[in-house]
This record gives C-alpha cells, sequence and structure tokens, in this order.
C-alpha cells in the first residue's frame, strides 16, 4: 500500500478532531496503537511525520475511525416501534435496494471539501448502506447545511473606506456562512423491530430547523426509496421517551449522572454538573436529596464507562421542559447520544432509552 | 387523623378500591416524612407512586393497563390530586406558577389568585406588566400542602397510616 499523502492524513484527523473530544481521540488512537500526541498542533504535525507500515496502520486506524463516526459520534435519536409486518417489510426493501452513485460518495466516510460543498444542496442523497453482521442494516444520507459565524469588529479595527461609509456605528458585525455535510443515518433493528434515525451534528441545528423537523425530513426522503416508510412519515410520533428522564436518573445503577437540572419539592430549580464521579453519590446533591426526599429532573445527561458490547465512554441526554414537569402526557420524542464510538454502543444505549420509556 | 382518613376512605370509595387510593397514601406519606415540601407537581407524585416498597417487592402503584403506562400513570396522580386538593376539607391546596424558559436567569414566579386571573383574562405577563400572547403556556399549576395538614400528617403518622 502506497503511504498515505499527508493531506489524507490531514482531512481524517480534522474529522475525527471535529467531532470527538481530544482527550477521547487520543486516548482512542493510544488504544490502537497509533502514537498520539498532547496537543492538536502536535498530533497533525506527527501524523505528516510518518512513513511505511506505521503511517499504513495509522491511515487504516484513521479510517475505521472515520467510518464508525459517521453511524455514531454525537447524534439526536429517534425511535420507531415496529409491528412484525412492519419490519419484514422494511427489511425486505432495504434488502433490495442499493445506493446509485452520489456526488457524496468518493469523499465517503469523509466529507467533501468546502469548495465542493458549495455546490450541493440540501437535499438528502443516500450515500452508502451498511449491512451489520446481526442483520441490522443502516442507510447513510448525506445532504449540505450552512451554518453562520459572526464576527463582531470595533470601529478602531476596520479599514478607514468602512469608517467613511459608517460614520456614526460603533461596532460592525460580519456574517460568514459555512457549509458542513451533515451523515444523517437511519437503522433498522430487525431482532429488536424498530427503526432508529439519528440526526447528525445535532448541536449546529438553529431554529426554526430543530432536530423533530430534519428527522421528518429524512423519513420523506426514505419514504421514495424504501417501502414501509410512508406510514412511520405520516403517522410522525416515535416513542415517547419522557419517562426516561426520571426513570434513568433513578435507577442508580444506571451509569453516572454528569448533569441535570430538577426541582425539589421545596420549590427550587437547580442545575447539577460533576465530571467523572457520579452526581447521584455526590456529597452535596445526596445531601440535599436526603434532607428533601426526592427530586424532579427534567434534564439529565448520563454517562456510561462500557456498555455491554460496546466499548469506551457513552453519554446519553434526555429532557423536556421545566414546565412538563406538571403537564400530563408530556412527549419527549429524542434524546441525544454523545460520544458514541461505534453502532454498537449506539445499540446499547437506545436499548436503554427504549426499556425506561415505560417510566 | 379522623379528616385524613375520612378523606382517604372516600376516596377508595369513589375510585372503587383503585389505584389512587394507594398514590394518596404514598404521597401523605412522603410529605409526613418530609414536611418541608411545599411544591408538588405532577411529575413528584408520578415517582411517588411508581417506588418501590421498602421490602423491595414490585412497585405499589402500577398502572392498571400496558396501553399507554405513562398517561395512564398520570390521569390516575392528575385524579389523585384533584381530590387532595378539593374541597373545604382538601390537604393540599391547587397553586400557579409562571416558568419563563427562554429566560434562564427568572425562576418560576408564584402568582397570586389574582395575578393568575389577569394572566387569563387579559394574557398580561404580571412581571413585566405586558400583554404576552404566549402567557398562557408558561403558567403552570402545582400543590401546596395546606396550613391545616401539618396537623392532620402529625396525627396521620402517629396512627400508623405512614407506611
Amino acid at each position: 500500500m502506497p503511504t498515505p499523502p499527508a493531506k489524507k492524513f490531514e482531512k481524517l484527523l480534522s474529522f475525527l478532531v471535529d467531532r470527538y473530544p481530544f482527550r477521547e481521540l487520543r486516548a482512542l488512537l493510544l488504544e490502537h496503537q497509533v502514537e498520539a500526541a498532547t496537543s492538536k498542533a502536535k498530533l497533525f504535525e506527527k501524523f505528516t511525520e510518518l512513513t511505511g507500515a506505521a503511517a499504513d496502520h495509522a491511515n487504516e486506524v484513521l479510517s475505521m475511525l472515520c467510518a464508525d463516526l459517521v453511524v455514531a459520534g454525537t447524534k439526536d435519536v429517534f425511535v420507531f416501534d415496529l409491528d412484525q409486518e412492519e419490519t419484514e417489510r422494511i427489511a425486505a426493501s432495504l434488502a433490495r435496494i442499493e445506493p446509485s452513485a452520489s456526488a457524496y460518495s468518493p469523499a465517503y466516510p469523509l466529507p467533501l471539501s468546502e469548495s465542493e460543498l458549495k455546490s450541493r444542496t440540501t437535499d438528502h442523497e443516500l450515500v452508502r448502506k451498511i449491512v451489520y453482521p446481526s442483520g441490522d442494516i443502516a442507510l447513510v444520507l448525506c445532504a449540505k447545511r450552512s451554518q453562520e459565524e459572526r464576527v463582531v469588529y470595533e470601529y478602531s479595527q476596520v479599514t478607514e473606506a468602512v469608517k467613511a461609509a459608517f460614520e456614526d456605528f460603533d461596532e460592525f458585525i460580519a456574517v460568514r456562512r459555512v457549509d458542513y455535510q451533515i451523515f444523517d443515518t437511519v437503522t433498522l433493528r430487525k431482532s429488536l423491530r424498530r427503526l432508529e434515525v439519528l440526526i447528525d451534528q445535532p448541536s449546529r441545528i438553529r431554529m426554526p430547523t430543530t432536530s423533530g423537523s430534519r428527522c421528518t425530513v429524512v423519513l420523506g426522503r426514505l419514504s421514495t426509496l424504501v417501502d414501509g416508510i410512508a406510514p412511520l412519515y405520516e403517522a410522525n410520533s416515535p416513542l415517547n421517551l419522557s419517562a426516561c428522564v426520571s426513570a434513568l436518573y433513578h435507577a442508580s445503577t444506571e451509569g453516572r449522572v454528569s448533569q441535570m437540572s430538577f426541582r425539589a419539592p421545596t420549590g427550587s430549580v437547580n442545575r447539577g454538573s460533576v465530571a467523572a464521579q457520579d452526581l447521584r453519590k455526590e456529597k452535596f446533591h445526596a445531601g440535599g436529596f436526603a434532607a428533601v426526599g426526592d427530586v424532579t429532573p427534567y434534564d439529565v445527561t448520563i454517562s456510561w464507562d462500557n456498555l455491554v458490547g460496546s466499548h469506551g465512554e457513552v453519554s446519553l441526554q434526555v429532557g423536556m421542559p421545566m414546565r412538563a414537569l406538571s403537564a400530563t402526557g408530556g412527549v419527549v420524542d429524542h434524546a441525544r447520544i454523545i460520544d458514541a464510538r461505534s453502532d454498537a454502543a449506539i445499540i446499547a444505549v437506545v436499548n436503554k432509552l427504549v426499556s425506561y420509556s415505560t417510566g | 387523623m379522623a379528616a385524613a382518613l375520612h378523606l382517604l376512605e372516600r376516596l377508595d370509595r369513589t375510585f372503587e378500591g383503585g389505584g389512587e387510593g394507594a398514590v394518596a397514601r404514598k404521597l401523605l406519606s412522603f410529605l409526613a416524612q418530609h414536611p418541608t415540601t411545599t411544591h408538588i407537581t405532577l411529575q413528584l407524585v408520578r415517582q411517588i407512586a411508581l417506588e418501590r416498597s421498602e421490602h423491595g417487592d414490585s412497585a405499589v402503584v402500577r398502572p392498571r393497563t400496558q396501553v399507554s403506562p405513562t398517561l395512564e400513570t398520570d390521569a390516575m396522580a392528575v385524579r389523585t390530586l384533584q381530590y387532595l386538593s378539593a374541597g373545604a376539607d382538601g390537604v393540599l391546596e391547587a397553586k400557579f406558577e409562571l416558568i419563563e424558559e427562554d429566560r434562564e436567569d427568572l425562576a418560576p414566579y408564584v402568582l397570586t389568585d389574582e395575578e393568575v386571573r389577569e394572566v387569563m383574562a387579559a394574557g398580561i405577563n404580571p412581571i413585566s406588566g405586558e400583554y404576552d400572547p404566549d402567557i398562557k403556556r408558561k403558567v403552570v399549576i402545582f400543590f401546596a400542602p395546606t396550613h391545616e395538614m401539618a396537623d392532620l400528617l402529625a396525627a396521620y403518622v402517629a396512627g400508623g397510616g405512614a407506611r
């Protein structure tokens, strides 16, 4: 295998650095016997210096991590329960489907460059079908999205020409539109009879778009390609996860609560967060809990170190508006899976959601 | 004590031994153990209702059906709260608060009866004094023990009611 060019390493690393906390990425590389570094700059430098077998191995590991990230990483998940007939219908259709050539295909699992993305549209294109040994099937759909970046300049920072044109202004706001590629994924869990829609890079979504509207767009696109999806698209009723918020917090054996927002029976509104330990057992929180008897969480983030079948830390955030604590029939249609390393971690976390969704 | 027990007996009769009586007993027991409680939401009642007993046996109160367990438990909790806050001998009183979730700097604001009327009739935000077309969406109900309840609970616990 020829030594991969430095440019390719740069692309692979940029993709990973954008989507993984650096600490996590460093640990991952070390796990795969790839030499890591203590800063992003040094990491890029180290990879460009690799040659021969070390470069080949690094290329293989980085490519694998990127491919895993496409179907995992940080995503908002919507879960749709299916009956046997629906499952078989969708499975049969997915078995037949083969993605046609797409502009996104040559670079996959990496995103297109910024200049290549400019000519793409916001319409989802089916780019890859993944068939897992378990029989589960995932479809990866790519599209372009844009984000506005704002830079504020003081009056003294702009050119004389701008000053002359805008004499009475104090500061200037420059807006730059940045395009990025999304990898939304739809996975059929045949034996578990459910469909998962995973919305990529959810933290970049801005109103009026929501994860929910993106999920609808994805299902709408798929309903023209996959038999059996149209009824799900029309009903648009993913599994209600509202019960998971309280149930996961109160299940003391489930992971570590790293962040939560809650109300106490004494009326106060509270937020707590703790790194690398369980907030439920943290002295201040536990003492407060014991004093008031119980608390009602409305937003919880839980982290697990190693879930069954998966490797590495993965977190789950599920929440609802505070006022939903007082309402009947509250609906939470999605949860956020954070830093999942692979599809195995996604299955494990969604299994938790499903099992706690009944309270 | 007699009033509390009478209330629970009536509740059992009204709901023909359904889960509401058990929910009420668990809630009263919780309040007896935690007399600082002043803010009872539907979610708190649901949690208390679904809590496993101290002896580790299965949940004392479970929804009757599995069709929509969340809704079923919610409905049971609502009926219990309505019952416990109804009439002159209610042990809870209904209150309302304003929650402006898009304003993180504002803590929930407990509304007076007059403010509730003004909000509902005229859509006026009592904090800003201005019309807010979304104001009704921001008003939520909660329940608080009545003044008389502390004495009742003490007697109820003394009588072995808090199990």
